[in-house]
């Protein structure tokens, strides 16, 4: 009660510190006042909950990240857009991924070339991607002085109602810059500047650990799932790896955890245990459960800082320290303490981790275990007294444990899942009877073995790795059969927070049933009911009797994306974005993530206007995981990596697809006329590469009065030939500008066919191809139209009922 | 001293006592849930052996075992009816690692010592032993823990090892009743036979089913020469 007050309290500091950072003085005053008072006077509870509260909540708002703006203003005054030579010191631990290193960057100094030479930065945070051309350079190591010339920006956002902040999630973390260098060779390092310490040496040993396992490891799987294990570095699980085992629910396995030092600590204590009761002098003399429990510390303190030492292995690290100590003293504290101190803990030393997802599972996964422990412990006693056999008790019992635990940590996650990444894991309560024991009890265990045996007996140490490799080709092997079921996981919408809210609520009500009382229980949970009525309801008369045209141009970056709620709930989404470079995928990210946050999970009409990366990419996803009922896409069918993608996701899905030609293809959907076209088609050759952009499949919108037109990507020709055979018919209020602005479209020909009055540009910011192109924003100027861009912009959305428009940006300008 | 009860308080105020069997608040070692599973051994029972039995005059007389001769000892208590909560918590104290449960207990065990054996004149405490490789394979003997805990409260010295098990035995508990005296016959021995010679001895065991236990560890230390044993279990299976 009075801890889960403190750390209530604490949590509610560090999130108001978020909105305005400024602790107000006469706090500290009421604070010292009532502390007095407090120590001197009063032995009642109440006030002492007052004060601890307090005092954490100012704390918790103390202690809040240093606010990087000024920093991030006097840097880029100083830098502008222009390179700089940067140096600094590396600040944390350096995530290697095949391609990239991602390296956190405390600046030193600043040199833009000018006479006043090199200068103080103010030690900002640079979050710094260097991309890797080979495997051969030298790692980089925590307090490393690195040099480089390189842009320093300002993080890039993608603007979507609801979506990811990841400057905010930056900022939060105290970093205000990002910069990217193309070649990790063109870093130097200068050792003799190097910043020693013991989170350095620590690193130095994590690293040396990597390149045993690298050395000793043949397979990508193989040394990715080990490192990561060992380690706690996830940058080498491919790609193909992490989507099985995300889909099964059991990517948890492979993030070293709680679970993971629980268990490890546990063998180190049995192992303990048993070394020492060889000796029966021992075993008459001293408390030998005490003295393992003891030394198994040491081991579970240096498993911590091995793997990274991050929030769920503190917090697992902490609560097992808690234990220990209540255990040597002979105490016993009520089941949440453990808990409760770890976090407190951990928010007093980095109070950004509050925002950190690892973070909050962590918690909210231990939190159900132990909330719904006394609702497990009578189930198994129940099972198991069934049988009479001891063995067989004792197998019924530790597997309705297992069994159970696993049911109520994905139900008391699945709030937090599905708010995140909108998945219901349900095959993952089986497959984690298998995969926990399997991965902490023996792959772990041996991998922990064979890497630290690799820097003493390397021929020993190989050995382990030959059967490491088998364990986990056995077991990956499984999991991929897993995936392949169609039920391993459901797709659901997001949740709002009070709808997050309502679930636990009535969680916690359900689990205090008999302590509430029937009566308040019920009408309890009868309240939680009408309110999650009322919440359902909201949704769906939004998303099913809508009675306008909604018209949202998603914020993709450099893409183009645009969904359609036409009247009474049917959708149309014409392209998805998406990035031939990295491996963000905007259409998991972005638009899935936009769809959900609508509550919607059915496409009806999924149009893609030409295959190309930043337009079909992201559509992928969005027919593997949606309900698309219809594919509409162009005659192009190039031999390119995305377009196979694309084929293979439709196929997969079953969707009816039709190709637009030529032809004229005229929907009427709810009382709006879609029309879908393209150029004529005898003009082009759809097997000619070049002819991509201009094959593209136009739609023109109607709703009543409104007209709105999509142009894909085309280009001066395809426009000049679309003006000359439909003329008129282009007339549309609202025109998407072709190709992101570039000055290949957009022509003055088509400007006066179509007379658009507003005209939206989907395009990224600070994009390496400059667009969209003076020339285009000159000519839409002269012609009198409104310029939307979502690089400026965020998500455009318009919405209208044939007569009016409305037009709402998630940025305001 | 003004501060450390201050601190005390604070800190109870804070840091809630947790029930020893199922987590749960409480300002007791057990909650009141879990006290209700707990039962304690009442009259009226056997005035030796301490064998609770119902009699329509409710009062406390020898019962038949104890008026044949059976039982060696000179008196025999247990605090608790082995069953319930008490089950799951002993069995947690012998084989689970909970060696921190010898404070409750102790403190159980004291409580009945001062009601039944403060008088006595005892010089000793005795746990029973075991063998050693079942020591080796528990890592700890609990009846000695519990000796040892009680002798702090008394002031009685321990002799942990003054009784040893010389015979590997299955088990007690999975034996029938009969097989129990077998099972025991000559287990144990004094090892040193000077150290108690003409001693009154407190003999601790956990659980105290037939006694075929501690009638073999009373038969070796009368053997020995000690003038009486006394007897003090946890719990009696009733």
């Amino acid at each position: 009660m009075g801890l889960l007050l403190i750390f209530i309290a604490q949590v509610a500091g560090i999130v108001v510190s978020g909105m305005n950072p400024a602790v107000p003085v006469y706090a500290y005053g009421v604070m010292a006042a009532l502390f007095l008072y407090a120590v001197v006077v009063t032995r009642n509870k109440y006030v002492w909950f007052l004060l601890a509260s307090s005092l954490s909540f100012v704390l918790g708002m103390g202690a809040s990240p240093p606010s990087s703006t000024s920093c991030v203003d006097d840097v880029l005054a100083y830098a502008g857009n222009r390179k700089v030579a940067v140096s600094g010191w590396i600040a944390g631990p350096v995530a290697e991924y095949p391609d990239r290193e991602k390296i956190l960057l405390k600046t030193d100094r600043l040199d833009n070339g000018s006479h006043d030479g090199s200068r103080r930065g103010h030690d900002c945070l640079i979050q710094l991607f260097a991309f890797r051309k080979n495997n051969g350079a030298v790692h980089l190591l925590r307090g490393d002085y690195v040099r480089m010339v390189t842009r320093l920006r300002m993080p890039k956002n993608l603007n979507n109602p609801g979506s990811f902040d990841y400057r905010d999630s930056l900022a939060k973390k105290g970093i205000g810059l990002v910069a990217y260098v193309n070649n990790r060779e063109d870093i130097t390092i200068d050792p003799a500047m190097a910043e020693p310490g013991i989170l350095r040496f620590i690193d130095g040993a994590r690293l040396r650990i990597k390149d045993v396992i690298a050395k000793n490891t043949v397979d990508q799987t193989v040394s990715g799932i080990v490192t990561a294990l060992v380690i706690g570095d996830q940058g080498y699980i491919s790609r193909d790896v992490r989507r099985m085992f995300a889909s099964t629910g059991i990517i948890h396995i492979l993030v070293v955890a709680g679970l993971h030092l629980a268990i490890i600590t546990h063998l180190f204590y049995l192992l303990t245990k048993f070394l020492l009761s060889r000796s029966a002098y021992l075993c008459v003399h001293t408390a030998i459960p005490k003295l393992a429990l003891v030394m198994s510390m040491i081991p579970m303190t240096a498993f911590i800082f091995l793997s990274g030492a991050n929030p769920p292995v503190v917090r697992s690290g902490i609560m097992i320290a808690v234990y220990g100590f209540l255990f040597l003293i002979n105490k016993t504290q009520t089941r949440w303490t453990g808990i409760l101190i770890a976090a407190i803990f951990i928010l007093a030393v980095n109070p950004a981790a509050v925002y950190s997802i690892s973070f909050q599972l962590s918690f909210v996964a231990v939190g159900s275990i132990i909330a719904c422990m006394p609702v497990i412990t009578t189930v198994v006693s129940a099972v198991s007294r069934r049988f009479e056999k001891h063995w067989v008790r004792e197998i019924v019992r530790s597997l309705t444990g297992m069994l159970l635990v696993s049911f109520f940590v994905t139900t008391g996650l699945f709030g937090v899942i599905a708010f995140y990444f909108n998945t219901l894991p349900l095959f993952g309560i089986l497959l984690n009877l298998i995969v926990i024991p399997f991965f902490c009890y023996l792959v772990l265990p041996l991998s922990l073995i064979a890497s630290a045996t690799g820097l003493v007996l390397p021929w020993f140490s190989h050995y382990l790795f030959v059967i490491i490799a088998a364990l986990i080709h056995a077991i990956v092997e499984v999991v991929r059969h897993g995936a392949n079921l169609p039920i391993a996981s459901i797709r659901v919408p997001t949740p709002t927070v009070f709808e997050i809210f309502l679930y636990y609520g009535g969680m916690i009500i359900l689990l205090n049933f008999k302590r509430m009382g029937p009566k308040t229980a019920l009408s309890l949970l009868l309240f939680i009911f009408l309110l999650l009525t009322v919440d359902i309801g909201s949704f769906v008369s939004k998303t099913r009797f809508n009675k306008e045209l909604r018209i949202t141009f998603i914020d993709v970056g450099q893409g183009d994306s645009a969904l359609i709620e036409f009247p009474y709930g049917k959708t149309m989404l014409i392209d998805a974005g998406g990035s031939a470079y990295s491996s963000y995928d905007t259409g998991e990210a972005v638009v899935a993530r936009y769809l959900w946050s609508l509550k919607r999970t059915r496409i009806d009409y999924a149009v893609s206007s030409h295959p190309q990366e930043d337009h079909m990419a992201g559509l992928c996803f969005i027919i593997k995981n949606m309900e698309v009922k219809r594919v509409y896409k162009s005659d192009c069918a190039p031999d390119t990596a995305v377009y196979r993608a694309f084929m293979e996701a439709v196929n997969e899905s079953g969707a009816a697809v039709s190709t637009i030609t030529g032809t004229v293809e005229t929907l009427s959907v709810n009382g709006v006329g879609v029309t879908l076209f393209s150029m004529p088609h005898e003009a082009c050759d759809p097997s000619f590469r070049k002819d991509i952009n201009n094959d593209a499949v136009l739609a023109m919108i109607t709703y009543k009065d409104v007209r709105v037109l999509f142009t894909g990507d085309i280009e001066k020709n395809a426009e000049r030939l679309l003006a000359e055979t439909y003329q008129d018919a282009l007339k549309s209020d609202i025109m998407k500008a072709a190709h992101h602005g570039s000055r290949t479209s957009t022509s003055a020909v088509f400007l006066d066919a179509v007379q658009p009055g507003i005209v939206v540009i989907p395009v990224g910011r600070d994009n390496p191809f400059h667009m969209p192109s003076k020339a285009v924003l000159r000519r839409l100027f002269k012609r009198n139209i409104n310029v939307l861009r979502t690089d400026r912009c965020g998500a455009i959305t318009i919405t209208t009922d044939g007569k009016q428009i409305k037009i709402k940006n998630s940025v305001d300008i | 001293m003004e501060i450390i009860s201050r601190f005390k308080l604070v800190s109870g105020i804070f840091f809630r006592n947790g029930c020893i069997v199922c987590g749960r608040a409480t300002t007791s070692a057990v909650c009141t849930d879990c006290s209700n599973s707990i039962r304690y051994i009442q009259q009226p029972y056997c005035t030796k052996c301490g064998q609770p039995f119902t009699t329509h005059s409710g009062i406390s007389h020898l019962c038949y075992d104890c008026i044949k001769g059976k039982n060696k000892f000179t008196l025999s208590r247990a605090v608790f009816e082995y069953n319930g909560a008490i089950v799951k918590l002993i069995h947690r104290f012998k084989f689970g690692d909970r060696v921190n449960l010898s404070s409750f207990f102790s403190k159980e065990l004291f409580k009945l010592y001062e009601a039944h054996f403060g008088a006595k004149n005892i010089t000793a405490i005795l746990p029973v032993p075991l063998s050693t490789h079942r020591l080796k394979h528990r890592s700890y003997n609990q009846t000695q823990l519990l000796a040892e805990a009680l002798s702090r409260k008394l002031s009685i010295p321990v002799f942990p090892q003054i009784l040893e098990k010389i015979k590997e035995t299955p088990p007690q508990s999975r034996l029938s009743a009969e097989k129990r005296r077998e099972n025991v016959k000559d287990a144990y021995k004094v090892t040193d036979r000077k150290i108690l010679k003409g001693k009154k001895v407190l003999l601790i065991d956990d659980v105290i089913t037939t006694g075929a236990t501690v009638n073999a560890c009373t038969k070796a230390l009368l053997r020995a020469g000690i003038k009486q044993v006394y007897v003090t279990t946890l719990a009696m299976r009733v």
